[in-house]
């Protein structure tokens, strides 16, 4: 049943980030501009992050869910999905009232929802990597215990 | 420790890989984006806005050319939800939040070389350069972007315009 388990949460999360990140690569200057209305990134990096970010999230969404690098992949979704919490928290905190840029739906705002949906995303990917062994991969074969 | 070890390799092998494809596209991609992000130019001459350009930019004014632009029955567009822009918004502006209607509206008023000017709630809302690069996208060249928008605009005591029927 364990192994079930892991297989949908695998598919359901890196789904969301392979779709998530289709917009942001067809058009990163606009990605660029919804990661600088969070007024957190310095040295005109957003640019940087907008150019990089999509292709992670596309290759840990694929990876996730054909088995390759399955651990390599949910931590980077997990450290991603905090890293995403931690910033509209602080922007909801200054008071900005900003499309997130998730990708996932156009003009889609910051707020309590989304931080639920991360959160949430979190949980399953942390419970995924503590899992004793990670079924249907592909590369490497085996688990975490080996 | 192990389960460190591998999520450690296996995330910079990710990493990596991903970089390398970013460069790639983006040298390839006709539209490649700089890696460093440029802050808008400013432009305060009225005579330089006011002609038709066949490059596509997108720049900022102040409240002052702002001010005459609209006295010059130049287009504003409003990047605000249209709940907002229904309270109150500058004149000559339209609502963006139909976006097919916006371009109709744009194509029979300025066409694609002629200024027009966006804006949103204030300097820290974004939604204007977002737009503006939208509408670049569509074809649009002579964009410029209000960045003390409907703030400024209201704190300095100018012309507005409230009509909840539109």
């Amino acid at each position: 049943m364990n192994k079930y388990i892991q297989l949908v949460i695998r598919i359901i999360v890196g789904g969301l980030f392979i779709y998530a990140s289709i917009d942001k690569i067809s058009d990163p200057a606009t990605f660029a501009k919804q990661i600088n209305n969070y007024h957190i990134i310095p040295f005109g990096l957003e640019n940087t992050i907008a150019l990089v970010l999509p292709w992670l999230e596309i290759i840990i969404g694929i990876c996730l869910i054909i088995g390759v690098y399955v651990e390599g992949a949910s931590g980077w979704i997990l450290l991603l999905l905090i890293s995403f919490i931690i910033f509209m928290v602080q922007a909801i905190m200054r008071g900005y009232n900003i499309e997130c840029g998730c990708g996932l739906k156009e003009g889609q705002m910051i707020g309590l929802k989304k931080i639920l949906e991360n959160t949430i995303m979190s949980i399953s990917m942390f419970w995924l990597m503590i899992q004793p062994k990670i079924y249907f991969t592909l590369f490497p074969k085996t688990g975490l215990e080996e | 420790m192990k389960i460190v070890q591998k999520i450690w390799t296996q995330g910079s092998i990710l990493l990596l890989l991903s970089i390398f494809i970013g460069v790639t596209i983006n040298l390839s991609r006709k539209d490649s984006v700089p890696w460093l992000a440029q802050p808008l130019s400013e432009v305060n001459e009225l005579e330089l806005i006011l002609q038709p350009v066949y490059e596509p930019f997108i720049k900022n004014i102040s409240i002052e050319i702002a001010e005459q632009l609209v006295e010059k029955n130049i287009p504003f567009v409003d990047a605000r939800d249209d709940e907002y822009y229904r309270e109150g918004h500058i004149p000559n502006a339209v609502s963006s939040s139909d976006f097919l209607r916006l371009t109709e509206y744009l194509d029979i008023s300025v066409g694609l070389f002629d200024p027009f000017v966006v804006y949103c709630s204030d300097d820290d809302c974004g939604s204007s350069e977002e737009l503006a690069i939208q509408l670049q996208a569509e074809g649009y060249m002579n964009i410029y972007v209000f960045k003390g928008g409907w703030k400024e605009w209201n704190k300095a005591g100018l012309p507005i315009v409230m009509d909840s029927n539109e």
